[in-house]
């Protein structure tokens, strides 16, 4: 057996569950081979140093079991779709009657690509999250000409590539989007616990600091 | 009365006495956070995990299989948890690090312990180079150090977590151990 086919062997000595056979067997072995011999007291030693300065645990708080929270919304790529039937609808687009119905088979379809889950936001922050995004798209959208540009008899019915690549931008505009707020939100934890020295991590009390934060009737005590 | 053991009030969890849950939190919150904490080093984080934790045995108790025991299901789903939760945390983790990073320079505090070679360390300080040492081996072997050195288990009872042979967890115990003893020796830590 090579010395490295002996480490399970001297981890078991030095945890104290060997049995007297292999014990016996490990015993002659280190009375031949210095490696071993020097490895099973490093072994010990470590041990020892980390049983005797055991990293302090606060004290645990006591679990309180809540109901579970209501379904969240998982898939980004699905609200875009419906984000993008709003935006549409919204800016009062003269569409004819077969691309509404493209559209709608678009997303129902599920070619509208799902995000991933995003799970430090409630429903209701998301709700939130997406009409600002719908406002915002509104006002920075290709799409956003006068009415009257789209209407009248010469309007021209977008087709179905170009619903399409309409679908795509905005798909990828509110990726980014999301990925910079996201990228936002975590800089602002960070800038929240070095400011304050608590430990917030990415949970639901780090956003509950962050909105309290952000109310200017509320001092940091 | 006899106090009822971990197989009792998980089956009668299983038949809908959802009090039954109330005593096995009251038995195994403290050991779950202190395995947890360890993993996770925020205490936050550690009290969601738990919570998630509890509210899982609750919804999944019909999946508790006979004659396993409570525990090992239970860090299980705890290990589970953490590992997620780390994933996140590694995905993200290096934009706040630069931000505390950046934070504590302005100020201009250190964000390294020096040591001298040999000089007493408080318990506190060494328990915190401790901590710094273990972060630094990988998660898989740090789970075991854990569970051995902190939970007090067997090798058969970690493997049983782990979902893994003996084997497996004595190779990274071993591995663990010699890679923590050079993070300790970083530290300026090489005896107890």
């Amino acid at each position: 057996m090579s010395c490295m086919e002996w480490k399970e062997i001297l981890v078991a000595r030095v945890c104290g569950e060997i049995d007297d056979e292999e014990s016996d067997r490990l015993s002659r072995h280190l009375s031949v081979c210095e490696e071993c011999a020097r490895a099973i007291g490093d072994l010990a030693t470590t041990r020892e140093v980390l049983r005797a300065s055991a990293p302090d645990v606060p004290a645990a708080p006591r679990v309180v079991l809540l109901k579970p929270a209501p379904s969240r919304l998982a898939f980004l790529g699905i609200a875009a779709g419906l984000a993008a039937v709003g935006v549409l609808s919204g800016i009062g687009l003269a569409w004819s009657w077969q691309a509404r119905e493209e559209l709608a088979r678009i997303v129902s379809t599920g070619e509208v690509r799902p995000a991933p889950v995003v799970e430090a936001v409630s429903r209701e922050e998301m709700e939130t999250w997406l009409d600002t995004r719908l406002a915002r798209f509104q006002a920075e959208s290709d799409l956003t000409s006068p009415p009257a540009r789209r209407q009248g008899p010469g309007a021209r019915p977008l087709s179905k590539p170009e619903v399409e690549a309409l679908l795509t931008r905005m798909e990828r505009r509110i990726d980014r989007d999301r990925v910079a707020d996201l990228d936002y939100l975590l800089k602002e934890v960070a800038a929240a616990e070095a400011r304050t020295g608590l430990q917030l991590g990415e949970t639901r009390n780090a956003l509950r600091v962050l909105a309290l934060a952000s109310d200017p009737r509320i001092s940091e005590q | 009365m006899t106090t009822p053991s971990d197989d009792d009030l998980i089956h009668e969890l299983r038949a809908g006495n959802t009090d039954s849950l109330g005593i096995l939190v009251a038995r195994w919150e403290g050991p779950l956070f202190r395995f947890v904490y360890r993993l996770l080093d925020r205490k936050d984080d550690a009290r969601d995990v738990c919570q998630e934790t509890f509210l899982r045995i609750l919804r999944k108790s019909d999946r508790f299989r006979e004659g396993a025991r409570f525990s090992t299901w239970m860090y299980q789903i705890a290990l589970n948890l953490c590992r997620d939760h780390l994933r996140r945390r590694r995905r993200w983790g290096a934009i706040i690090e630069e931000k505390i990073e950046s934070t504590r320079e302005t100020r201009g505090a250190s964000t390294s312990v020096v040591l001298d070679p040999g000089a007493e360390l408080a318990s506190r300080e060494r328990g915190a180079a401790v901590a710094r040492a273990l972060a630094e081996i990988p998660p898989e072997q740090r789970e075991v150090l854990v569970l051995k050195e902190f939970e007090g288990l067997k090798f058969r009872e970690i493997a049983e977590i782990l979902g893994c042979p003996e084997s497996t967890v004595k190779s990274r115990m071993y591995y663990g151990l010699a890679g923590l003893k050079g993070a300790l020796e970083r530290q300026g830590i090489d005896r107890a």
